[in-house]
């Protein structure tokens, strides 16, 4: 077995030692801190973009709270609008209302005095029609003319009889 | 020149008719766009947790750890334990033979069950997966009796 | 071309050197090691030659094997191991290079004499015994002394212990040595009975060395592998103890 050939160790070890610390410092002076740099780039690159990313994200969460706070205002804003017109709108048919209430009211009173004023005119028109029809029938059943006086009286009695 | 530009304003112009003929179907359709911005914001907030993951997960082959090698690895890896054990064994008795107390060939013998015991002792840890050190570790010790359990 | 099949790892000197007495010639092994060294260095320097961040074919396979080799430390070792990378990327890509380039034809596998992978398991087990006392002085010998055992047992397990850590370069050695020794040897012996056998005979053995082949590739990744990680498995219960 070539293996085990003693004689042939020393020159195998020799370069061995040669080739590996060769292969050891070029790897640790040369080709792994270029490599490591490559990554570390790419994984900056990688992290820069990312948070790019996530901040983009934010900005576009926050400009749709933002809408969504600015519809939901513009909405209430509506709402109140439409409940202010609507709540004027209401105040001035109540004022209207009341206006005519009160018109009415007045026309109603004024209709009223003038029912009791008529009311009187007639009731002394009645006093007199009265005391001149019982004078007259008086006169025409009894031929007696009636002294005015007790006609009245006789009304008036007759009246408050009633 | 003129036909596209006609077309375009024809088509600018029926939407904008369609729009304000239709204003209750336009309404909906923005408030299906708005709702389709939404799951696309969350769409890309999932893409973005998942590129945030795999940039912070290790990259590249996962080596494996400490697992019990498997089939011909295993073969291979315990016949060269226990042969180097004996042969360590072996060797120490031999040279304590030799050189130091010239008691051939007792020591050597000693010395083969003691590589032999050493030899067994790395093929155990190595099929238990416990690592190839030397000397008895609490935790792997507990380790593998949580394995046992597991097993059972 | 002899047909014993041992033939392929005679090793023949090339240009006879010798230093203060000692036989350094540069021989077929020697040429295979300078070749391994030229080709890992070409294959990483010039991969990574662009240095574009999109990596093409070539760089993605340098990184790969950087971030492989790193995986590994970092799993077994930990954050200490970083420090030690270098050295175990190194020999990782010593051996697996050294492997691959063996299985070319009428090439030289350096890995497959003993002399060659117990100086690099001596080295390794050398620098991490060190690395341990540097790191836990006397107190690396309690790593002998197995807890959890009756005093009693101590004068029997303390030497198997012993025997047990001075067998991890052995078995380290002897392990990438039989491997691609027996491996390749198993080729040959095939090989030689492709012609005996004549054109319909032959196909047999041949499709035996076809199939060899593909799995000597597998071989010689997983033994690279498996010196590396128990590299680092040693490093590690060096710097951690226990």
């Amino acid at each position: 077995m070539p293996q085990l050939d003693v004689t042939t160790f020393a020159p195998q070890i020799v370069w061995l030692v040669i080739t590996f610390l060769a292969m050891y410092f070029i790897m640790a002076k040369v080709a792994l801190p270029r490599i490591a740099q490559v990554l570390d780039e790419r994984q900056t690159r990688i992290d820069d973009n990312l948070e790019k990313a996530a901040a983009l994200k934010k900005e576009a969460e926050e400009a749709a709270a933002a809408y969504e706070s600015s519809l939901a205002e513009a909405r209430s804003k509506a709402q109140d609008e439409v409940k202010a017109v609507i709540d004027a709108a209401n105040a001035e048919q109540a004022k209207k209302q009341d206006e005519l209430a009160a018109k009415l009211n007045k026309e109603l009173e004024a209709a009223e005095a003038r029912i009791a004023e008529a009311k009187d005119k007639a009731l002394a028109n009645i006093k007199e029609v009265s005391g001149e029809v019982a004078k007259a029938t008086v006169e025409k059943l009894s031929g007696v003319s009636v002294d005015d006086a007790a006609v009245e009286a006789a009304v008036a009695n007759a009246m408050e009889q009633n | 020149m003129f036909r596209p530009t006609f077309g375009l304003c024809v088509e600018k112009w029926g939407k904008r008719l369609f729009s304000l003929i239709f204003i209750p179907e336009f309404l909906g359709i923005l408030k299906m766009s708005d709702k389709d911005k939404r799951s696309e914001l969350d769409k890309f907030d999932t893409r973005l947790k998942q590129a945030q993951d795999n940039s912070t997960a290790p990259r590249g082959l996962k080596a494996a750890t400490n697992e019990p090698p498997k089939g011909l690895g295993l073969a291979l890896r315990c016949g060269a334990d226990l042969v180097s054990g004996i042969a360590v064994g072996v060797a120490i008795g031999y040279a304590l033979d030799t050189f130091v107390f010239d008691s051939k060939p007792w020591l050597m013998v000693l010395f083969f069950f003691l590589g032999a015991a050493a030899g067994i002792m790395n093929v155990f840890r190595t099929v238990q997966g416990l690592g190839i050190a030397a000397g008895y570790k609490e935790d792997y010790i507990e380790r593998a009796g949580k394995d046992d359990n597991l097993k059972d | 071309m002899s047909n014993n099949p041992l033939h392929q790892f005679t090793i023949t000197e090339i240009v006879p050197v010798e230093i203060a007495g000692i036989n350094a010639s540069f021989t077929n092994s020697a040429v295979a090691m300078v070749a391994t060294v030229a080709v890992v260095s070409i294959f990483l320097i010039m991969g990574m030659g662009g240095r574009s961040l999109v990596p093409g074919r070539w760089q993605s396979m340098a990184e790969l094997s950087y971030s492989f080799v790193a995986d590994m430390v970092r799993d077994n070792v930990g954050n200490e191991g970083r420090k030690y990378f270098p050295i175990i990327f190194s020999l990782f890509m010593f051996i697996l290079f050294g492997n691959f380039l063996g299985l070319l034809p009428y090439s030289f596998t350096f890995t497959s004499h003993v002399a060659v992978t117990f100086t690099l398991a001596m080295a390794v087990f050398i620098g991490v015994t060190l690395i341990g006392i540097a790191r836990h002085g006397l107190h690396f010998f309690t790593f002998f002394v197995p807890g959890g055992v009756p005093a009693v047992m101590l004068p029997l397990l303390v030497p198997i212990e012993i025997i047990s850590y001075l067998s991890r370069p052995v078995s380290l050695s002897i392990r990438l040595f039989a491997n691609m020794t027996a491996g390749h040897t198993m080729m040959k012996v095939f090989a030689a009975f492709i012609v005996p056998l004549g054109f319909l005979g032959g196909w047999a053995p041949f499709a035996v060395d076809v199939a060899l082949t593909g799995f000597e590739f597998l071989v010689a990744f997983l033994q690279a592998y498996v010196f590396a990680v128990l590299t680092c498995i040693y490093l590690n219960d060096s710097i951690h103890l226990h």
